[in-house]
């Protein structure tokens, strides 16, 4: 009886070294980006996709986040560590002749807060009061408005800024 | 090097057992028509097992002293008192939580023993309380894309005054290794009842409870502790279902 025990007890340690949950599991709700989707100028409710567009950090190391053809949403990641975001939206219209790149900055100036998540993941950012920002171009932009839909970034549920063009 | 620990313990455990094992069937022998004196009293004890980690575990520190009192012939009063220190080092979350605890409860001893003999199997429940502070040393915001690296941010920040309440089942064995002095070793599964959490975190480690886990109110955690009966009481007890045996 005191051996039977003592064995249970045994494979009770064994089990108690295995468990494990301080790994970030892939599907946790961490640090949100933000959504954003392409909508016609002319007709504001309607997406419009974007033919060729790829978006880059305007920073000294520019690192293209996204390049896409004929998107009408997409979600890029903001600074966790700056309250500012720059982009560099370049659309690509390919022709058989050649290409016409045209490249929009915006800057994303936003308040930030962190909140903790769990032991394996740390803490996430949420992102307030999104201003975006574009540089005027004159008649050179591509892209003509920008709604804030959401101004809070927390999840990717749905969109938060809405771009027309 | 953690892991060898437990281990080590219940081979010592198990040789104890056999060995007083083997001398009850010597005794009951000799005392199957004797009128035996039944001693009771306080027993005290420490915990063993949180020295020896103490000791070989980093970031780890803590003891446990103990008592328990006879109420009936199957029941015992229990209490168990500690403190314990712990350090969580993790890639995105370091931090150190230290306190006391209390456990109040008691044991039901359902082993038959032979007249005279004192060993124990027992079930427990206990009433956990402890009091702690958590102190969160430096963090990481976690994020999937490259493009905005993160770095640990070390802004140590202190909560204390945070406490916490568990229920506990405990299982155990306890067996007289010489007149009076008692070994023990147990297994406890314990549940939340209520905490405070420190706003925006989270308590990793609650002293005598042990670590919590992130989806879940359960915790474990394991006892092996050295006790002594102070025999206040004594009284004669006149063998009548031993001698059937």
């Amino acid at each position: 009886m005191v051996k039977r025990i003592i064995f249970l007890l045994l494979i009770i340690y064994a089990f108690k070294g295995c468990t494990k949950d301080d790994i970030c599991p892939p599907d946790t709700a961490t640090t949100a980006n933000l959504v954003i989707v392409f909508n016609d100028i002319a007709n504001p409710s309607n997406t419009k996709s974007v033919n060729v567009l790829s978006v880059i950090t305007d920073n000294d190391d520019a690192v293209e986040i996204i390049s896409f053809e004929n998107t009408t949403e997409i979600a890029i990641p903001l600074n966790t560590t700056s309250d500012t975001t720059k982009y560099l939206f370049k659309r690509s219209l390919i022709s058989s002749s050649d290409t016409i790149n045209n490249i929009d900055k915006i800057t994303f100036v936003y308040q930030r807060r962190e909140d903790y998540v769990n032991r394996a993941c740390g803490f996430k950012v949420e992102y307030f009061n999104i201003d975006p920002v574009l540089e005027s171009e004159g008649t050179e932009n591509w892209i003509q408005e920008i709604i804030v839909n959401r101004d809070i970034v927390n999840d990717e549920n749905s969109a938060h800024i809405t771009v027309l063009h | 090097m953690m892991k060898i620990a437990p281990i080590l313990l219940c081979c010592i455990s198990l040789f104890c057992g056999t060995h007083s094992f083997v001398a009850q069937e010597s005794s009951n022998i000799s005392t199957d028509t004797v009128p035996k004196i039944e001693k009771f009293g306080i027993r005290v004890g420490v915990d063993l097992a949180k020295p020896i980690r103490t000791l070989i575990e980093d970031g780890y520190s803590g003891f446990e002293i103990m008592g328990d009192f006879r109420v009936t012939k199957k029941f015992y009063a229990a209490i168990e008192l500690g403190n314990e220190k712990k350090d969580w080092d993790e890639p995105y979350i370091s931090s150190k939580t230290s306190g006391s605890y209390a456990k109040i409860g008691f044991d039901y001893n359902a082993y038959e023993n032979w007249l005279g003999m004192e060993n124990a199997i027992t079930l427990g429940l206990r009433y956990g309380f402890s009091t702690f502070k958590q102190e969160l040393l430096s963090y990481r915001v976690y994020t999937d894309n490259p493009a905005f690296p993160t770095q640990t941010i070390y802004a140590p920040q202190e909560y204390s005054g945070l406490n916490a309440h568990w229920a506990e089942f405990i299982l155990g064995i306890k067996t007289e290794i010489v007149n009076n002095l008692y070994l023990s070793l147990n297994v406890q599964l314990k549940r939340k009842i209520s905490e405070t959490e420190p706003e925006n975190f989270d308590n990793l480690y609650i002293p005598g409870f042990n670590r919590t886990y992130d989806y879940s109110e359960f915790g474990v955690g394991y006892g092996y502790s050295i006790s002594y009966l102070i025999p206040i009481f004594k009284k004669t007890e006149i063998p009548s279902t031993e001698e059937e045996k």
